[in-house]
């Protein structure tokens, strides 16, 4: 007899129906399943088969076919197991499940019959939503990442069995409550707070414009200055996520199999921090089925490349293209996804290879020629891509156990907010959210001097040697410092401050 | 004429006589009366020099020091060779990357000459980051000036050689910072050797760059801290010439920008500055920009700023 069963398979980001059919014909034992399945998919039928029979169900002893249609999808991982016992058991009849077809079912089995969490579930979810099924059984440990999925009755399970009683009528399972957005945002709480960096107040005022503009940010400074503490609180005082990007994030995680058991939506801004001897396919994206990289799972946070220059060159100029367009495509043989990630860029590094040059405690002892080749390591069209470069002093001892607590995570926070309010209203017809964004026809229109900035800054690039690059650069971030300041003309001040964050690429680079 | 002359690809007379009309190249031999009369009177003068440029003469120094250099040493070597070439004196060094390059480049920041002896030939640019460098020397009337025909390589075994012409041009030898065992050394020697006038830099007791000129100075060098103690040690000059005018930094202590208060005195980072003017760290930032810009400041390592020496 022949039994079908509803379940979802991802293809990149997104989730797309899969029907599950099963016949069970008479005949001698024999087992088949077809429609490109992968090893996780295949090997579904041993762990079917024990737990059937230790959940109390007869295993099939005829001629079993399975079949995944659409047949020329690639099925992965291991979410298949659940519907697969369940049209396994209705197709033998020893339960009536009538509503099999209308309702999402996916989970690993164990042997003995309990659900396993499995990973890419929201993506899976959400697909069903937008297709008209309403109800969803899946793993226990899956649940808390769809509670924000408006419209969704979801059933947690923890064994076979309980589905079967569930979908038989014999027991029903009990629906999970769904929970808005605000609710979950509450839950928002940031393991780093401004508040715990002592003194800085050049990098914070940094970081600052950074978040209010959604500039990429390099930190160029000694060892033990903070530069990675002070990156840890960027994420804290970027703006809440909103409901979609909070889905995007969370989509993204479940997908390459990052959210714990229990774990819901994720409401913080993720922070990533890839080593530098990372893979290249481990940053962008890639592996056998197209998972992705770092790049995509800072997506709406913030990606962190410490020690810039010892990065592999290849591995920084492949984050270029993605970091400015905000996508990435990873293409392999049978996959081929496009994932987002559109995240902020900071970068931290050393002055020179020792790490002492130019600090007070220390003396460096690198050359000027090795502290060049250091420095050449990153690259120009790179350095071109990044806003704000700010050197950070290390703060000392005396300093940080005297002075007083500064100001809060939350404080700055409401001023970036305020100021991307603004530039949103300013750009929300050209489809970009922050400054950082702008190209040059809009810094044309929105970054209009006045005479005296505009002589001032001339005088700088002829002074300092700006480029011109370095120019269109000063200028975006000279948008943003009035924008916190709540102005909608820059100002010279403004100029003057943003100059300052450009110096340290002509004292490095001379570019 | 001395074998070390010839480099392992030596160029045809031909080739020699074209790479030395391309590059504007003379020679000079040592029976010329052209020749310097310093050097003619070294143990092994160079029998033949290839000259681009012009030859120096009158007052002569040569700074020398290490390759692997800090910036102490090399802020001193550009401002020594910049006060020595506002008071006439030719700045020599061998343009090699640290400290070389910072005495020619302060000698061209003072307005002087300045000359270049190289360990390859005179039109090949070594180390190749000093392109510019190197035009600039021909270009403000100094010299670039080898032993070696154009087309010779930087060959090790040149160097040590190069050196006794570095310190034959000059009356006078001021070193900077080097090791024990350098390069640097044997041009100490050769000044040593050829009656010279030594002047060592001093430097911290525990930084490697000291371990030479602290030895030298405990030898009984002369000490050199700025610019008049050579030229006032060379008799070029005596101490009550003219007054010096080392009130112009502290003007600032009574200054109504707190920033330049702040600074009056010595270079500050931005926090201290932060810490020490109260403003906040944006209106900070603007306002160094604006010195900055006026050239009273200026930014040095580790986000340190510094009033700016005229």
């Amino acid at each position: 007899m022949l039994a079908r069963a509803l379940c979802y398979a991802l293809q990149g980001i997104d989730g797309c129906p899969v029907t599950v059919e099963t016949d069970i014909a008479p005949g001698g034992f024999s087992f088949a399943m077809v429609g490109l399945p992968d090893a996780a998919v295949r090997e579904s039928r041993d762990r079917v088969f024990s737990a059937l029979r230790n959940s109390g169900y007869a295993c099939p002893e005829s001629h079993v076919t399975i079949n995944l249609a659409p047949g020329d999808l690639k099925k992965e991982g291991a979410a298949f197991d659940l519907p697969i016992a369940l049209s396994m058991i209705s197709a033998s009849r020893q339960a009536a499940l009538p509503d099999l077809l209308k309702t999402l079912t996916l989970g690993e089995l164990g042997l003995d019959g309990t659900l396993v969490p499995v990973r890419g579930v929201l993506s899976m979810v959400i697909a069903a939503r937008e297709q008209g099924v309403d109800s969803v059984i899946l793993p226990a440990g899956n649940a808390a990442e769809v509670q924000a999925v408006e419209g969704m009755y979801v059933y947690p399970a923890y064994t076979l069995k309980e589905v079967v009683d569930h979908l038989s009528g014999k027991a029903l399972l009990v629906a999970q409550c769904q929970r808005s957005y605000s609710e979950c945002l509450t839950e928002r709480t940031e393991a780093f707070d401004l508040s715990q960096v002592r003194g800085q107040q050049g990098a914070r005022r940094a970081l600052e414009i950074a978040a209010a503009g959604g500039h990429n940010m390099l930190m160029i400074g000694v060892p033990g200055s903070g530069k990675t503490m002070l990156a840890r609180c960027l994420p804290g005082i970027l703006p809440d996520m909103t409901v979609e990007e909070a889905f995007e994030v969370t989509r993204i995680h479940s997908i390459a199999g990052m959210i714990a058991p229990g774990q819901g939506l994720i409401t913080n801004r993720p922070f990533r921090t890839p080593h530098h001897s990372a893979s290249l396919p481990s940053l962008v994206g890639g592996g056998m089925d197209a998972r992705p990289g770092e790049i995509s799972l800072a997506h709406n946070g913030v990606l962190f490349l410490d020690e810039l220059p010892e990065y592999p060159r290849s591995v920084l100029e492949s984050l270029r293209q993605p970091l400015e367009d905000g996508f990435v495509t990873v293409s392999r043989a049978r996959a081929h996804t496009r994932y987002q990630c559109r995240t902020m860029l900071v970068a931290g590094m050393n002055p020179c290879p020792c790490g002492y040059y130019g600090s007070r405690t220390r003396q460096c002892h690198c050359s000027d020629h090795e502290i060049r080749k250091y420095l050449d390591r990153v690259s120009g069209p790179m350095l071109d891509r990044i806003d704000l470069q700010l050197e950070v002093d290390a703060v000392p001892v005396s300093e940080i156990q005297t002075s007083a607590p500064s100001e809060c995570s939350a404080a700055v926070r409401a001023r970036v907010q305020a100021a991307r309010e603004m530039q949103r209203g300013r750009l929300k017809d050209r489809e970009m959210f922050a400054n950082a964004q702008m190209d040059n026809k809009a810094i044309e229109e929105f970054c209009a001097l006045d005479s005296a900035g505009q002589k001032m800054l001339e005088t700088a690039v002829d002074r300092m040697h700006l480029s011109m690059r370095g120019y269109q650069r000063v200028l975006k971030v000279a948008r943003t410092i009035a924008d916190l300041a709540g102005e909608e003309q820059i100002r010279l001040p403004h100029i003057a401050e943003a100059i300052q964050y450009r110096t340290a690429d002509n004292k490095y680079w001379g570019r | 004429m001395k074998e070390t002359g010839i480099s392992e690809k030596a160029l045809s007379p031909e080739e020699i006589r074209a790479a030395m009309s391309e590059s504007g190249m003379w020679t000079v031999s040592i029976g010329d009366d052209a020749y310097p009369e310093l050097l003619r009177h070294i143990t092994d003068p160079p029998g033949t020099l290839y000259v681009r440029g012009a030859l120096p003469s009158g007052k002569c120094v040569s700074i020398v020091g290490s390759r692997r250099d800090t910036r102490y040493g090399r802020q001193q070597a550009f401002a020594i060779a910049k006060e020595l070439a506002r008071n006439g004196v030719t700045v020599i060094s061998g343009m090699a990357r640290g400290i070389d390059t910072a005495a020619h480049e302060g000698a061209l920041a003072g307005g002087g000459k300045t000359v270049a002896v190289l360990g390859c030939g005179a039109d090949v640019c070594y180390p190749p980051e000093n392109r510019v460098l190197m035009e600039n020397i021909l270009y403000a009337g100094g010299a670039v000036i080898s032993e070696y025909p154009p087309g010779s390589q930087p060959l090790a075994y040149h160097f040590p050689l190069r050196n006794r012409i570095i310190s034959g041009l000059s009356q006078a030898l001021l070193l900077i910072e080097a090791r024990l065992k350098s390069g640097t050394n044997s041009t100490v020697n050769y000044a040593l050797e050829q009656g010279r006038e030594v002047f060592a830099l001093p430097g911290n007791v525990d930084a490697p760059g000291s371990e030479l000129p602290l030895k030298l100075l405990k030898e009984g060098a002369a000490m050199c801290t700025c610019a008049e103690d050579i030229l006032e040690g060379l008799g070029w000059k005596t101490s009550d010439d003219e007054p010096d005018d080392a009130g112009e930094q502290l003007s600032f202590t009574e200054s109504d920008d707190p920033v330049l208060r702040a600074l009056a005195l010595e270079e500050k980072t931005f926090e201290e500055l932060a810490e020490e003017t109260g403003m906040p760290p944006g209106d900070l930032s603007a306002a160094l920009t604006l010195l900055e810009i006026e050239d009273i400041i200026e930014k040095r390592a580790g986000r340190a700023y510094a009033l700016k020496r005229k």
